[in-house]
């Protein structure tokens, strides 16, 4: 079988890998979307997103380094993050099942990608 | 002092550049809000420095002792970055007063001595105890032996109250209100390899700079004990980094909220979400200010790191008119235009960083 690369990459900021569906967020009024387990993709985090957060399996973001506001809680709450993709925005799709590798940094699509 | 050609410089100038630059350059400016505070400290002209300097001497008349200087800022985080803005107003005064701002800076790092142990410009390491009071908080604090479940609701709480900070004092302050300290030995009691780092929530309900802020907490300490885990910081304590899964690798845990320790996961969860709420809440005050408020807005961030030191000093702590009219007609936008920070070489040398005008304050040619 052929095993297709990451779709994505940026800087490993947590390590860990885990699986679930995208949630393309820009503030408040996504926090109605976005469950339990979700992969939390957005351009840079802010304070408006701790409850999404919080409930995150894994963040990537376009922008952001080592010890950005996404990197630095994604370690306190033990999940893998990726940032500084420059394009996880556009490149990830609502709904896309992914793989998120913090350790690497790197995204992939996940098998059964769709919700 | 440190002799470099013709120029004697005391050494702290170095550490403060190794420091202040180590951290820098893995930092990504162009997201900073919601003003380019850089652009905007630019445009000061003396005027904060010159605040300052009326309370440095009415301490000094009083015959403050450093101590108590020391015990009125919330953490040393705040006092190494607020020393920091100071140095990049000085650089672009275009009167400048060496006398008068050397006198500030010798003054805070004085006191900032008083604050930290070893290493003033925490390079890697935030050292504020002394072993004998790690002592005394291993053996006097109520840990919980920590499971994942635990370790990940703290995690949560620490999520929630950083998102706090970051809502009430963005991108440039939010060191004024939270620190970690450590890491500290603490194998006698927990066994080898074991750490402890203090991860402190300060000044969380900054009444003077949101008045309507609607919370009830004041003050949180999470004490965590980890092994086989590398931690380091920078000069924003709070810039924390780890080798090692934190929540797996949590061995005891302790959580103080308002100066009483917590011990059911279920208090903590409901803390969490209490604070995440206020921090989802607040962050909505930035979508309807003004240009202007935002300027104001930043100018008592400034001026707010010294609140306690004004209020010993007798002074006024909010920023003076003088302050207000140097930034009003400024052209200043409202996120960081600098893309990267300098070269080692390029920074501690150059006239456009203000390592060069520390450095010159020693220096005796005119």
């Amino acid at each position: 079988m052929k095993k297709t690369g990451p779709v994505l990459t940026g800087i490993g900021a947590s390590a860990g890998i885990a699986e679930g569906f995208v949630k393309i967020v820009e503030g408040i009024r996504d926090i109605s979307k976005f469950n339990e387990g979700d992969i939390l993709v957005t351009e840079i985090t802010e304070p408006s997103m701790v409850i999404m957060m919080n409930k995150a399996a894994a963040i990537v973001t376009n922008l952001g380094g080592i010890t950005s506001h996404p990197a630095i809680l994604a370690r306190e709450l033990g999940i893998p993050c990726v940032v500084a993709t420059k394009t996880a925005t556009t490149m990830l799709k609502e709904g896309m099942k992914v793989k998120v590798d913090g350790t690497k940094g790197e995204v992939y699509i996940a098998e059964d990608d769709k919700e | 002092m440190i002799k470099n050609n013709q120029q004697q410089y005391p050494e702290w100038i170095d550490e403060f550049a190794r420091s202040f630059h180590h951290a820098f350059k893995k930092m990504v400016p162009t997201s900073w809000g919601p003003v380019d505070g850089w652009a905007l400290l630019s445009h000061l002209n003396g005027s904060f420095i010159r605040k300052l300097h009326q309370s440095v001497k009415k301490v000094k008349e009083k015959e403050t002792s450093i101590k108590e200087v020391a015990e009125s800022f919330s953490c040393p985080s705040t006092l190494r970055l607020a020393l920091y803005f100071l140095a990049l107003e000085y650089q672009f005064q275009s009167d400048k007063d060496k006398k008068q701002f050397k006198e500030i800076i010798e003054f805070f790092i004085d006191v900032l001595k008083e604050m930290i142990r070893e290493d003033i410009f925490a390079y890697d390491r935030n050292i504020t105890h002394t072993s004998e009071e790690i002592k005394n908080i291993v053996n006097s604090t109520p840990w919980i032996k920590a499971d994942i479940p635990m370790a990940k609701e703290v995690g949560k709480l620490y999520s929630s109250l950083a998102s706090l900070v970051y809502a009430e004092y963005r991108d440039f302050f939010p060191q004024d209100a939270h620190d970690i300290y450590g890491p500290y030995d603490v194998s006698s009691k927990f066994g080898n390899e074991a750490i402890l780092l203090i991860k402190h929530f300060i000044k969380i309900r900054p009444k003077e700079i949101w008045p309507d802020l609607k919370s009830s907490y004041d003050d949180v300490k999470i004490f965590q004990v980890l092994k086989h885990v590398k931690f380091s910081c920078e000069v924003i304590g709070m810039h924390s980094l780890y080798e090692g899964d934190i929540v797996r690798n949590t061995v005891a845990l302790a959580v103080r909220i308002n100066n009483k320790f917590v011990d059911d996961i279920r208090e903590v969860g409901r803390a969490h979400e209490e604070i995440a709420r206020i921090a989802t809440d607040h962050s909505r005050v930035y979508g309807d200010m003004s240009e202007a408020e935002v300027k104001l807005k930043f100018l008592e961030w400034l001026c707010y790191q010294f609140f306690g030191f004004f209020r010993i000093a007798n002074v006024d702590w909010r920023p003076t008119q003088e302050m207000m009219r140097s930034v009003k007609d400024k052209q200043i936008p409202n996120r960081c235009e600098i893309k990267e920070f300098p070269s080692w070489e390029e920074y501690r040398s150059s006239k456009n960083f203000e390592i060069f005008w520390l450095k010159d304050l020693y220096h005796n040619s005119h």
